[in-house]
């Protein structure tokens, strides 16, 4: 064809039918979904989506582990709803991203994870790099792909981004052999309506209801769901409306903010005393988006003994799975809880009760010595830090401090792995939330063990410029374990001294980042100024006991009425 | 080593489940890694086409204690391609015309 016979085409009408490569297409499928924020890192079985990315609308950011890929999507998921991406080679790197997908199917997280394999024609022979993907990652998905034809890319993406999404939240795989990556193909991507609405369980509220108005000692249990159902706002008028007091579970921490009158506080193994309290007295527990995990519910047998339960859950799968519901109310979390009318009868006794327990039983911050209390550390840090304040802890003993000394202005200011307990999940996590939102006072707070596990996204932070804040609060030991062990091993300390570590600050000033090391009392409030002040990437080392506990603490295998006290 | 049945294969309570399932790709796997993963062993499964989609008729046995069979059909309910779970309680009185398989037989 002569130049003078080329078809008269303006450019975006060119791009439109002009046969692209599957990476091509993959890449703009997702940009489609609304996605601007792609986690990856490169490697043989998916360098044909890595050529296709340069000039198209997504940013990759490297991160420096594939597992932190993981985490980071799952960071961008938690703090924004959305279907956060992340992208590996075959083989090693799609088994690195396993234990971030996990994470985010415990946690119901949305999450797109796409993942190279090797080309068609060799899959199944133990090629280079070739794994089963598909079947190493089936039970920690929502639902996963391999993409078989070219064609059928922007489809794939499109329901992937929307199983992520919609229902009970969760991660969803996409396996794309080379060769389908680099098949040419004219298909335009693909956006799907979103779902029409569950049925409002009309009977399911009326029995409810019905409940909450002959209960004595009614108690809302609100779980992590309504963060996901994006229900927050309805919760919190509903709640109010009905002057019935609540407990959270770790992942429902902030759906009513820190201080709120009607909340006990957080419920379980770590849980506040009058959460605990409440629990085990009341008559009607109302369960709003709570799975009754274990470390919440102690000894299951044991727990809330006197109750009804009432359990709200848009997963039926759910319902009485532990606790026996006798009440349920399925569809739309937020939608039911919009409709939800609990009218409480007759309750000023109870209240009386648990307000009583709530102020006779406060967190004390008074510990002796000089040297760093984390408690009091955490809760400053989280009162300076303001509305904007979002923790992002690692896994330990940490965690539970954050979880019981921070004040949450809203649930996405508390991040956390509730559920698979990830060590090394908070550095990578806070990235992809400092990132979603970057307005945000993001403070990643790890544990000097799980630093370990992730210490590489120093690299990420340093590269890109993120304005993260990381806390490592250093005690030389795997504290949790070493609290375990001396609790309930006889104190017979094995493999949990860390006393090695290397000086955390300046590895960070190795990375190119700020550091600051705090280790005495005086030093605290300095400290978290100059963090809070710091306009780009800072760490900040913190020295305390290693003989510190985490109180109070319900026994593995006992009733939460049973806590002991440090 | 012993090949015999022990701890979690023996024989308890059996419970039927009929699937209704899209004929995809993966479906029938993801069926057996919910009931392995979630405390039940998969002691029979017959699988057959049906018009639209693949009907799986699966029988299984706890291997926990406190299982609820109406848990595990919602869980395999929610999996994307499962149209429908559908319980059927074993019965002495009028037996299935499916023939329960031995385990042994099946793997």
């Amino acid at each position: 064809m002569t130049a003078a016979a080329k078809p008269l085409l303006v450019e975006e009408e060119a791009v439109a039918t002009k046969p692209r490569t599957g990476a091509h297409v993959l890449v703009d499928a997702i940009a489609a979904q609304g996605t601007e924020l792609v986690f990856g890192y490169p490697g043989g079985a998916i360098m044909p989506v890595y050529d296709a990315l340069p000039g198209s609308a997504l940013r990759h950011i490297l991160c420096r582990h594939e597992q932190a890929c993981a985490f980071a999507a799952a960071g961008y998921g938690r703090m924004t709803g959305k279907p956060g991406v992340c992208l590996a080679t075959s083989g090693p790197g799609a088994t690195n991203l396993v234990t971030g997908i996990a994470d985010a199917f415990m946690d119901s997280v949305p999450m797109v994870a796409i993942t190279g394999q090797v080309a068609q024609p060799i899959m199944g022979t133990d090629a280079f790099q070739e794994i089963d993907t598909f079947g190493i990652t089936m039970p920690i998905v929502k639902h996963s792909y391999i993409v078989r034809a070219v064609s059928d890319i922007p489809s794939v993406v499109a329901e992937a981004f929307q199983i992520a999404g919609t229902g009970r939240p969760g991660p969803v795989l996409i396996d794309l052999p080379k060769d389908v990556q680099q098949a040419m193909c004219d298909m335009p991507p693909t956006v799907l309506d979103a779902p029409a609405p569950l049925p409002l369980d009309e009977e399911g509220l009326r029995r409810a209801e019905a409940a909450v108005s002959v209960a004595e000692r009614p108690l809302f249990y609100l779980g992590g769901g309504i963060t996901r159902a994006g229900a927050t706002e309805a919760v919190r008028r509903m709640v109010e409306r009905s002057g019935i007091p609540a407990v959270c579970t770790l992942h429902g921490n902030g759906v009513l903010p820190t201080g709120h009158e009607q909340l006990l506080g957080m419920v379980g193994m770590h849980g506040a005393q009058a959460a605990n309290h409440a629990v085990q007295q009341c008559d009607l527990l109302i369960n709003i988006g709570g799975r009754f995990d274990d470390r919440a519910t102690g000894r299951l047998d044991g727990f809330a003994p006197h109750a009804s339960v009432v359990h709200f859950d848009c997963d039926r799968s759910e319902v009485s799975k532990l606790r026996h519901a006798d009440v349920s109310v399925g569809g739309s979390l937020k939608h039911a809880v919009k409709s939800f009318r609990p009218e409480a009868q007759a309750i000023a006794p109870w209240l009386g009760e648990v307000y009583e327990k709530r102020r006779a039983t406060p967190h004390r911050y008074d510990a002796p010595g000089e040297g760093v209390y984390a408690p009091a550390l955490l809760k400053e840090l989280s009162e300076k830090a303001g509305k904007r304040f979002v923790a992002v802890p690692d896994v330990g003993q940490h965690q539970m401090w954050t979880a019981q000394h921070c004040e949450f202005s809203r649930p996405e200011a508390h991040l956390t792995s509730g559920g698979l307990g990830s060590m090394g999940f908070s550095l990578p996590t806070a990235i992809g939330a400092q990132l979603a939102e970057p307005d945000a006072v993001v403070v990643s707070i790890s544990g000097d063990g799980g630093i370990m596990m992730n210490i590489q996204e120093l690299a990420t932070l340093r590269r890109y410029g993120i304005p993260l804040k990381v806390v490592v609060i250093d005690n030389a030991r795997l504290g949790m374990v070493r609290q375990w062990q001396e609790l309930f091993f006889d104190g017979n300390f094995s493999e949990v001294d860390l006393s090695d570590n290397p000086d955390f600050a300046r590895v960070a000033e190795a990375f190119g980042i700020e550091a600051l090391t705090v280790s005495q009392r005086s030093e605290v409030t300095p400290g978290i100024e100059r963090l809070l002040a710091a306009e780009g990437p800072i760490l900040m080392h913190v020295v305390i006991d290693p003989a510190e506990n985490v109180w109070p603490l319900v026994p593995p295998g006992h009733a939460n009425h049973q806590m002991m006290e440090g | 080593m012993s090949i015999r049945p022990r701890g979690n294969m023996r024989r308890g309570t059996i419970e039927t489940l009929t699937i209704a399932s899209d004929d995809v790709n993966g479906t029938l796997r993801r069926i057996w890694t919910v009931i392995e993963q979630r405390g039940w062993n998969v002691r029979s499964l017959l699988v057959k086409e049906v018009e639209g989609g693949v009907e799986t008729r699966v029988q299984v046995s706890p291997t926990g204690n406190h299982r609820s069979i109406e848990t595990l059909r919602h869980q395999i309910e929610r999996l994307i391609n499962v149209r429908f779970v559908r319980l059927e309680r074993r019965s002495r009185e009028q037996p299935s015309q499916w023939k329960e398989i031995p385990y042994g037989t099946v793997i």
